[in-house]
């Protein structure tokens, strides 16, 4: 099975009175288990197509299936697929409410979902174990952490809803190297312990290299050309 | 061929007034700068930046510089008012920031900011100064002037700011540029563009650029020497070339932890600060 099919994607902007096409009859096919990156320059459409894929852009024209499940224009996520699908950001600073703790972040979904609080905590514990934080870290809040912890955050928070299908936006762009060095990492080692797809976002095209299995060059809201494994091996030294 | 010092920085020191005795953020930093292109490295929180705002006189409190000299060719920065500070920031030396949505002033059209940047410190009729603006932009290779000139920071995409900016920082010639991340806000292909421009401007001026970069390969790649910086100590140094070859267990792990297509499925090394420190001791 494919966990993304995207057939003859549209997505109209209006900007100024204007109507252009940021993604233009885009076709892409990601395989259940796949890491598939999406490179490309800014403007270039590969995160309106993520944010697409996300449910957080529902104007679009086309068809898309997510994990054997079609979605329909202008219509929100099911329940089922808005806890199996998640996404992570790039700006961690952003992403997480700075008010929190990062307890309560990573707690909240879990109530929503029914989940009974002591269970929660215990599962809040688990996921901070395994992006590599400490369970002192749940006490803190956002800004107490650095860079690349709240970006593990971040990764936590979509791993306890048990996501089939990872979506990463830039996750790394704004990080030291040698704290990105340790984020891939996680990533690498979560896909290999979870049953997950991931569809990664970055302009760094060594990021790409490294991470997937395939990539798709986008341009102008189009393909521009993919490639393989073979290929990307050459790449980004 | 070596020519003369431009900057010359001994001995500097960075703390925290109120912290007299904890560990200062900088504790003994000396280099030399002549027309070449130097590079600071390191990780963030190593305290490149920290360096460059010192040299530019621009640490607020509580932080505190100190240093046996700080030299702008034959000025003494540490003795300098604050009305001679204004007269050598942006006209002899220059400062270019990571994103220029944040250096632009958003109120103002490019036009004007740049009329400024002359007025304050030059005298010239406005008809000279149009032509040196014209000159300048045309120098980094902005063309449409008179739209651009009308634009607000807002209304132009990175790689036009990141052009803007330097032109601006050219305009009064300094003899020294400090550029810290002039292009991570960038796109990669855009990146090599800027960078190369800078690079042409700061030879054909024989202008001194230090360069603040966290991107090693990009700094082998566009600098003469590179200083890496590890806790606000210098730690290695050399022909910026050689980076890549370097023994410090440091720059050697700064240079492997970048990701390409041949570390697919192998774990990048991490840097271990107590694996680091262990290994410089030795």
């Amino acid at each position: 099975m494919s966990a993304v099919v995207v057939r003859s994607l549209t997505v109209p902007l209006t900007q100024s009175g204007r109507e252009r096409n940021v993604i233009d009859a885009l076709e892409l096919t990601v395989a259940d288990g796949e890491i598939y990156g999406l490179t490309g320059a800014s403007g270039s459409g590969k995160s309106t197509l993520l944010r697409v894929l996300a449910g957080l852009n529902t104007r679009w024209r086309g068809e898309v299936s997510l994990l054997g499940q079609s979605l329909r224009p202008g219509h929100s996520f099911d329940r089922k697929l808005r806890r199996e699908v998640q996404m992570v950001f790039q700006d961690p600073a952003a992403s997480l409410n700075p008010r929190h703790t990062v307890e309560r972040v990573l707690i909240e979904p879990l109530l929503i979902d029914g989940i009974a609080r002591t269970t929660a905590m215990n599962r809040v514990y688990a996921a901070l174990e395994e992006v590599g934080l400490e369970t002192n870290h749940g006490r803190r809040y956002p800004h107490q952490l650095s860079g690349g912890q709240r970006q593990r955050v971040a990764i936590a928070r979509a791993l306890l809803r048990e996501p089939r299908l990872l979506l990463l936006d830039e996750p790394t762009s704004a990080l030291d190297v040698s704290v990105q060095a340790g984020i891939l990492n996680l990533l690498n080692r979560l896909r290999a312990t979870h049953d997950m797809t991931l569809v990664f976002v970055s302009h760094d095209i060594g990021v790409i290299a490294h991470m997937c299995d395939r990539a798709a060059l986008l341009e102008d809201g189009r393909i521009l050309r993919e490639t393989d494994r073979a290929q990307l091996e050459l790449q980004g030294t | 061929m070596l020519s003369e010092v431009l900057l010359s920085v001994s001995h500097l020191s960075v703390r925290l007034a109120d912290h007299e005795h904890a560990a200062p953020i900088i504790p003994d930093l000396s280099f030399d700068l002549s027309s070449e292109c130097v590079a600071l490295v390191g990780e963030s929180g190593s305290g490149k930046s920290l360096t460059a705002r010192a040299v530019l006189g621009l640490l607020s409190p509580p932080l505190v510089a100190r240093a046996a000299h700080l030299r702008l060719g034959d000025v003494d920065l540490q003795r300098c008012s604050a009305t001679e500070w204004n007269g050598l920031r942006g006209a002899r030396l220059s400062l270019m920031l990571q994103d220029p949505r944040v250096s632009l002033n958003p109120v103002l059209s490019i036009g004007r900011q740049m009329d400024m940047a002359l007025r304050v410190h030059r005298r010239l009729s406005a008809a000279e100064r149009r032509e040196r603006i014209a000159e300048m932009l045309e120098a980094v290779g902005l063309t449409q002037r008179q739209r651009l000139l009308k634009a607000y920071p807002h209304q132009i995409s990175g790689g036009m700011g990141q052009r803007i900016v330097l032109a601006m920082m050219l305009l009064n010639d300094p003899e020294v540029l400090i550029a810290d991340e002039p292009t991570s806000a960038l796109d990669a292909d855009l990146r090599e563009q800027v960078m190369d421009l800078i690079r042409r401007h700061v030879q054909t001026r024989r202008m001194g650029l230090l360069l603040i970069s966290h991107d090693l390969q990009m700094v082998a790649h566009h600098a003469d020497r590179a200083l890496v910086m590890y806790r606000g100590r210098i730690v290695d140094q050399g022909p910026a070339a050689d980076l890549g070859r370097s023994s410090h267990p440091y720059t050697r792990a700064l240079w492997a932890c970048r990701p390409s297509g041949k570390t697919h499925g192998t774990v990048l090394p991490v840097l271990d600060a107590a694996v680091i420190e262990r290994e410089m001791r030795e």
